[in-house]
């Protein structure tokens, strides 16, 4: 057996097509990134590319939209590490008992997350719209001095955004919790609730420390993703008004197909990487614990 | 004593009553949107806003027909082609690459792994412009089968770890028989391991189908013909083009999501294992 799979000509045939395919596409292009943030060039086939050095890193570095992209990126980033984990888990925690009629539920809860982000996109902005459904539900509960041009003003807008994107990956973490608790030994929980540890006191000392690793999964991935988000932001607003609600990804996007200036938006798709890999990393050293044996 | 335990029962009922309405409440919070399509998908245009909680009887199924004619039909077609292209070519690649990764042998092999779980961290904003330098170059715009393998390859790191880690679990005692009874190392691919590992490309080609069905950005970049457009990027040139027809967009959004939600309807468990398969890292 060991001399077969040893045997040259298959792992070259296994391996080679997917990895020639997968350096081509992906990973050639990170370095063509970094490459391409060094030039100055709008797009077109056969225009002249110039080499301008670090100036459009620099160039970013000064520009006063990307840092507000920035801010809105962090705000995107804490908003929901504390809205949409914390309540997926609790929906979790809730679910978790069982009770008859919990399947629905659970079903139900997950359901955004089977809808792409456009049509969530779409879909909000609808129920957003000054003449939309919110303010109109607000005007039947008499609270009329609530009703805002949501995705308009600088107040809302980018909150808006965030917490519609929220309400979109609660499933996710509500789905991930749930099975990591139901993977959970009953007598250890038990235990815990017949020496009088229960509700939330039995979420924070007992089950939290016993998912921890799905917890820092959900965090990684939270992290990741927000850093990523263009969709939702895009269809919602393009950005604006103004730049109001742009994220790195839609600067990047407006850079290149918009102002042409391609060689500004790999660097910010450079940027990006940097940021993903580095924020990864962080939220990994920063969640380490020792796992519990059980 | 008895005044005691009846007392019990009711803070005990009560909670119970209260849980319910939590989750009643919860239910109509997250499932209310997708129900306003729904019903607005029926309704006239005038109809959407004066009435966004109850259907009206007044069905305008044209609606649906004037979406289908206007691109959504022909989008519809082209979304599930580029999905389901994914999906196959995502499937063979990760496939091969699994097998090699956990049951063959060769020096670099865990570099090779490390060289793929890498893919994983790299937003697809980051390679979008040197991909459309790539494509203008090369005049590879519009250009399916490009596309095609760049979903895959964009899926790969993620399929390959489910489909690995699927055949950690599965014991080669039943590869070794074969080998001695004289099996080459292509046909323990084909006629052993691929129908076992089944559920995992199962698994992993759910969240291959729904990513790419949903995918907006790289399609807007990759894509210029009009009748080349995914679902995603003519829901949102719809918006552009038919501003105040807010019927016909309803029902083109409705029809947007109709095959991940069927998918959802009728194999949940799987789905939700594929969408949060990406959980595992």
């Amino acid at each position: 057996m060991e001399k077969i799979r040893r045997d040259r000509k298959a792992i070259l045939v296994f391996l080679l097509p997917g990895l020639l395919v997968y350096t081509i596409l992906l990973i050639l292009p990170i370095g063509g990134s970094l490459i391409l943030g060094f030039f100055k060039w709008n797009g077109i086939r056969g225009a002249e590319m110039t080499f301008v050095g670090i100036e459009n890193f620099v160039a970013v570095y000064q520009d006063p939209s990307f840092w507000h992209s920035m801010k809105n990126i962090l705000w995107f980033l804490v908003l929901t590490l504390f809205t949409q984990l914390p309540i997926g888990l609790l929906l979790a925690v809730m679910l978790s008992g069982q009770f008859k009629g919990y399947k629905f539920f659970k079903a139900a809860y997950f359901i955004p997350q089977v809808v792409s982000t456009t049509v969530v996109g779409l879909i909000w902005y609808f129920i957003l719209m000054p003449v939309g459904v919110l303010n109109e539900i607000l005007e039947i509960l008499g609270l009329g001095m609530l009703i805002h041009n949501w995705l308009v003003e600088p107040s809302t807008a980018m909150t808006s955004i965030i917490l519609i994107n929220t309400w979109c990956g609660i499933g996710f973490h509500m789905a991930t919790s749930y099975a990591a608790i139901q993977a959970l030994p009953s007598d250890v929980i038990e235990a815990a609730v017949l020496d009088g540890c229960t509700g939330l006191r039995k979420v924070r000392y007992i089950i939290v420390p016993m998912i921890w690793q799905s917890i820092v999964s959900s965090i990684v991935i939270i992290v990741t993703a927000v850093l990523k988000t263009f969709d939702l932001v895009y269809v919602m607003t393009s950005g604006g008004p103004n730049g109001l609600t742009d994220v790195p990804s839609t600067l990047l996007y407006k850079q290149a197909f918009k102002y042409s200036n391609f060689g500004r938006a790999s660097a910010i798709g450079v940027i990006l990487f940097i940021l993903s890999v580095l924020c990864t990393i962080l939220s990994l050293r920063i969640t380490k614990r020792e796992a519990i044996e059980y | 004593m008895c005044s005691g335990k009846g007392k019990q029962i009711v803070i005990k009922r009560m909670k119970k009553i209260v849980l319910y309405l939590f989750c009643i409440v919860m239910t109509i919070f997250f499932i209310y949107p997708l129900y306003f399509i729904l019903i607005s998908s029926t309704k006239s245009n005038t109809m959407i806003f004066e009435n966004p909680f109850l259907p009206s009887l007044d069905f305008h199924f044209e609606n649906f027909s004037k979406a289908w004619a206007t691109g959504i039909g022909r989008q519809f077609m082209n979304s599930l082609i580029l999905a389901l292209g994914a999906v196959i070519v995502t499937a063979v690649f990760s496939c091969m690459i699994a097998f090699a990764l956990t049951r063959l042998r060769f020096k670099l092999q865990g570099a090779v792994r490390v060289y793929f779980v890498m893919g994983m961290m790299v937003p697809i904003q980051s390679i979008i412009v040197p991909i459309a330098f790539m494509t203008n170059t090369f005049g590879l715009r519009d250009n399916y089968i490009l596309l095609i393998f760049l979903y895959s390859v964009f899926w790969m790191p993620l399929t390959i770890f489910i489909i690995t880690g699927f055949l950690y679990s599965i014991p080669v005692s039943l590869e070794e028989a074969a080998v001695i009874d004289g099996c080459s190392i292509y046909k323990v691919f084909f006629k052993i391991i691929l129908p076992l590992i089944r559920p995992a490309i199962a698994t992993a080609s759910i969240f291959v189908f729904m990513y790419t069905w949903n995918e907006l950005l790289t399609a807007m970049i990759m894509i210029g013909k009009s009748e080349l457009r995914t679902i995603s990027v003519g829901l949102l040139n719809f918006v552009g083009a038919h501003n105040s027809d807010y019927g016909a967009l309803m029902a083109a959004i409705l029809i947007a999501i109709l095959p991940p939600f069927f998918m959802y309807l009728f194999m949940q468990e799987n789905v939700v294992k594929g969408l949060t398969s990406g959980a595992n890292k």
